[in-house]
């Protein structure tokens, strides 16, 4: 193990700007934004009716995405409103898990720290985009009806209608499924930064172990790793901005059922009431 | 054993027995999916990418255990 690769999870840090730390992850990241800023403004200015490659490949990917959102909301005015989301996260993504592709962007070295690093193998950015995606499908549903979103997770409404024995059993089983969700809700932050960070983490530390093993394996040998590692970029990306959408559009379209539900509800309650008094 | 032996071997452990479930899950994912599409090929497009999906959430638990023993090997 004497000559072992340096690896570490946390990024290196490069320098300090005001007391903050710019680490070469973080720098990396600014790089891709901008990188990406001006693939669209490439796009947009050389938007034809006959398409170029790019032009071609941004068209294939929007309509991927509107597609997949018509299938989740069955809604042209909805899909429309979260495709620069989805499409967003699915861009920086793709081109933060393939930074590392371009030539000599990993020679770079200063005072023995790589100056850039694939910034998805950060699990600060990796974390902080599958917030995004809850604070997104939770907060929807917030707006949508604060009181149901409440009702849906926390579930004493069975509590207050015990008429027997069984019945206390069924609210308590009602509670203890509401807190099961409150977890899983939680637990998809988690499965979904930690699948795109461990993907890619583990990508780079595969290459790094086999061209450390010996001086035969430098050259040749990591290249398979390579192209593993360009395949599972591009999956991961697409993985992780399907599910997202699905988490948003999942979440929104049960708020929908669940506000459908209460109205329906609430009108039965009312014409039993107008039943009750047209008897008496 | 020391702290250290312990440490590689809790790794080696976690990534080898976490490694069973994602195998056979994905192993069967793959299997169904082409099944699927040698029985109606008009459809292999959006099962392949259906496919990627499913793989992807069957091998989140085989990541959970890499993420663990990465952790046991460079932070802990």
């Amino acid at each position: 193990m004497e000559n072992a690769p340096h690896i570490s999870i946390a990024p290196e840090v490069l320098g300090n700007i005001a007391g903050v730390a710019i680490t070469n992850s973080f720098l990396s990241s600014i790089c891709v934004s901008l990188i990406l800023i001006a693939l669209i403004f490439y796009v947009r200015v050389k938007l034809s009716i006959v398409p170029g490659t790019i032009q071609l490949a941004a068209e294939g990917i929007i309509t991927f995405f509107y597609n997949q959102l018509l299938d989740a909301y069955g809604d042209e005015k909805r899909a429309k409103r979260f495709l620069p989301l989805i499409i967003g996260l699915f861009l920086f993504i793709f081109l933060s898990n393939q930074f590392t592709i371009i030539p000599l962007v990993q020679s770079v070295v200063l005072d023995g720290v790589d100056v850039f690093r694939a910034p998805t193998s950060h699990f600060s950015l990796t974390v902080t985009l599958a917030l995004i995606t809850f604070l997104v499908s939770n907060l929807i549903a917030i707006s949508m009806s604060p009181w149901l979103y409440v009702k849906n997770f926390i579930k004493i409404g069975e509590l207050l209608k015990v008429r027997c024995a069984g019945d206390l059993a069924k609210a308590f089983l009602d509670i203890f499924l509401g807190v099961l969700d409150i977890i899983g809700e939680l637990a998809k932050v988690i499965s979904l930064s930690a699948r795109l960070f461990g993907n890619i983490f583990a990508g780079e530390v595969m290459v790094v172990v086999i061209a450390s093993l010996s001086a035969y394996t430098q050259f040749f040998v990591p290249a398979p790793f390579y192209a593993l590692g360009l395949l599972s970029g591009l999956i991961q990306a697409l993985v992780f901005s399907v599910l997202s959408l699905s988490f948003i559009a999942g979440m929104h379209t049960s708020m929908e059922a669940a506000k459908e539900e209460a109205k329906k509800h609430k009108e039965e309650a009312g014409k039993r009431k107008l039943a009750a008094k047209s008897i008496s | 054993m020391d702290i250290e032996t312990l440490k590689l071997l809790g790794a080696g452990l976690c990534m080898g027995l976490g490694a069973i479930g994602p195998g056979i899950g994905e192993g069967y994912v793959g299997g169904k999916a082409i099944e699927a599409m040698a029985r109606n090929p008009k459809m292999a497009d959006k099962i392949l990418s259906n496919m990627l999906v499913a793989m992807a959430i069957t091998e989140s638990t085989g990541i959970y255990s890499l993420v663990i023993a990465l952790i046991l090997l460079f932070v802990v």
